[in-house]
C-alpha cells in the first residue's frame, strides 16, 4: 500500500516535470516568419507592397531584335559583360525543319551580319544572301522570330526554395529578389532555375538576376528594358491595378509562358511564341 | 523522494540547450528577418533605394525642348533620347557638365541605324528594313533630286535620325 502512495507522488511529481518541460518548448518565442505577411496589417512600416503585384509580357511578334533592352539593363543595373539579366535570341527555321538558335553576345549588340562591309558594298540582289540569316533551297529560313529571354519571376520559384540561407526570396508585390548582404555565393539557385536567368556576379561572388527594376517600378517607373524598346514588344505593369493596359492586354491575348511542363507558374507571359521556343 | 541525479542533469542541460540556442539565435538572425516573410525584411528598402539610370526623354527635353519635339513628332517618336544618345558604340566625349554619363555625339554609322533596320527573316515583315544599301540609294537616291546622293554613305547624310521620314511626293 505504502509503495503503490510513493508511486503515485513519484509520478504526479515527473508529471509536472513534463508539463514544465512541455510548458518551456511551447513558451518559445514564435520566429518571426511565422507570421504570414497576410496576416501583416497594412501601416506605415509597410509602404505599397501589398497594393501591387507585377506581372511581366512580352510581345514576340513585335520583338526585332535591335538589343536595345539588353544594352539598357547593362546600364541600369551595372551587368557585368558577358553576363546578362535579359537577353535576345533569334530562332529561324529553316526549310529543311531545323530550328536555328544564336544569341551573339546576349544581343547586346544586335543582330548584325558579320559581312556588314560586305553587305553595304555588294550588289547583290538576293536579300537571303550567305550572312543575312537566310540561305537557298534547304537553308531557306521560313519562319523567323526574336525571343527576348530575363527571369520568368515564377510564383512557384525553383530557386527561392533551394536557398540555405533565405538570401533569395519572393517579395510581397511578386518580384524574386536576392539579398546580397546574406547570399553566400553557393549558386543553388544559379543550377535550381530551368531558364538560366541567374548568374555569380564575377567581382561581388553573390548571386544576380533581374529584378524588374525594382528601384525604378516602386517609384512609379516601368523597368529599363521596357522603357527602350522601341516598338512596344515588352509591357510591365500592375495586376492589381484594375485600369491598366497589361491587364487588358492580358485578358484579351493569347498567352503562354516558357516551359509550362515544370509547374513553375511563372509571371512574365508570351504573346505569339512559337513551340520551337525552350 | 529526491529527484534522480541524472534526471536533473538531463534538464540542466536542456535548460542550457535552450539558453544558448536563443541566444545564437539572437546574434545570427538579422533584425528584420521575417518582417515580411522568410527573408530579411530591410532588403526590400535598400533595393528600391538606388537611383534610376534611364531618367526618359523628358529630362533631356528640359533643355534640349525642341530636338524633343521634332523627335516625338517623327517616326522615331516611341523611341527615348537614351537609345541613341546613351550609344554603347559611340565615342568617349562625353556631355559637358551636366550629365557626363551621356554621351554627347551618338554614333552616326551604318551599324547604329542597322541595329534596328537590317533585314532579317526573323524581323517582323511589317517594320523597315534595309536588305541592299547600294540598291537603296539607287531607288531613292534620284528622287531626292541631289547630285551628289551617289556619294553618300551614311543613312544620316539623307535621312534626320530625330524624324527620318523622307516625304519624297514633295521633292519628286
Amino acid at each position: 500500500m505504502d509503495k503503490k502512495k510513493k508511486n503515485r507522488r513519484a509520478f504526479i511529481k515527473s508529471a509536472g516535470h513534463a508539463l514544465a518541460g512541455l510548458l518551456m518548448v511551447v513558451a518559445i518565442p514564435k520566429p518571426g516568419w511565422a507570421q504570414r505577411i497576410h496576416d501583416i496589417e497594412v501601416g506605415e512600416e509597410i509602404p505599397d507592397w501589398l497594393d501591387h503585384y507585377w506581372v511581366y509580357l512580352i510581345d514576340t511578334t513585335k520583338c526585332i531584335g535591335c538589343g536595345a533592352c539588353v544594352r539598357a539593363d547593362k546600364r541600369e543595373n551595372g551587368v557585368p559583360p558577358m553576363f546578362f539579366r535579359t537577353w535576345v535570341e533569334r530562332y529561324q527555321i529553316t526549310e529543311d525543319n531545323h530550328v536555328h538558335v544564336d544569341s551573339p553576345d546576349g544581343g547586346y549588340g544586335g543582330f548584325l551580319p558579320e559581312d556588314l562591309a560586305q553587305l553595304l558594298t555588294s550588289a547583290e540582289k538576293d536579300p537571303a544572301g550567305p550572312g543575312r540569316g537566310g540561305g537557298k533551297g534547304k537553308n531557306k529560313v521560313t519562319k523567323g522570330f526574336f525571343v527576348p529571354k530575363m527571369c520568368n519571376h515564377c510564383r512557384n520559384t525553383p530557386c527561392t526554395q533551394v536557398c540555405p540561407v533565405n538570401a533569395s526570396y519572393q517579395s510581397p508585390d511578386g518580384v524574386v529578389l536576392v539579398d546580397k548582404t546574406r547570399c553566400i555565393g553557393c549558386s543553388y539557385c544559379v543550377q535550381a532555375c530551368p531558364y538560366g536567368s541567374r548568374y555569380i556576379h564575377p567581382e561581388k561572388h553573390t548571386a544576380d538576376k533581374c529584378t524588374w527594376c525594382y528601384h525604378r517600378i516602386t517609384k512609379g517607373l516601368m523597368p529599363a528594358c521596357v522603357t527602350v524598346c522601341p516598338t512596344g514588344a515588352r509591357k510591365f505593369g500592375d495586376l492589381k491595378d484594375e485600369s491598366s493596359e497589361i491587364k487588358k492586354l492580358l485578358a484579351t491575348q493569347r498567352l503562354n509562358v516558357l516551359k509550362p511542363e515544370l509547374n513553375t507558374e511563372p509571371f512574365c507571359f508570351y504573346i505569339g511564341l512559337d513551340q520551337s521556343v525552350r | 523522494m529526491r529527484t534522480p541525479k541524472h534526471l536533473k542533469r538531463a534538464l540542466w542541460i536542456i535548460a542550457l540547450l535552450f539558453v544558448a540556442g536563443n541566444a545564437v539565435r539572437l546574434l545570427a538572425v538579422p533584425e528584420s528577418f521575417g518582417q515580411f516573410g522568410e527573408f530579411r525584411g530591410a532588403h526590400l528598402s535598400e533595393e528600391r533605394e538606388r537611383d534610376p539610370v534611364h531618367r526618359g526623354s523628358e529630362v533631356c527635353g528640359e533643355c534640349h525642348d525642341e530636338r524633343l519635339e521634332e523627335k516625338n513628332n517623327g517616326a522615331h517618336g516611341p523611341i527615348p533620347c537614351e537609345n541613341c544618345h546613351f550609344q554603347p558604340y559611340a565615342g568617349d566625349e562625353t556631355h559637358p557638365e551636366a550629365h557626363p554619363e551621356i554621351s554627347q555625339s551618338p554614333d552616326r554609322s551604318q551599324r547604329a541605324c542597322l541595329t534596328c533596320h537590317q533585314y532579317f527573316p526573323a524581323r517582323p515583315q511589317a517594320f523597315p528594313q534595309l536588305a541592299n544599301f547600294p540598291e537603296h540609294i539607287a531607288t531613292n537616291g534620284p528622287k531626292l533630286k541631289k547630285d551628289d546622293v551617289g556619294a553618300h554613305t551614311l543613312c544620316v547624310h539623307c535621312h534626320n535620325p530625330h524624324d527620318p521620314k523622307i516625304d519624297l511626293g514633295q521633292n519628286g
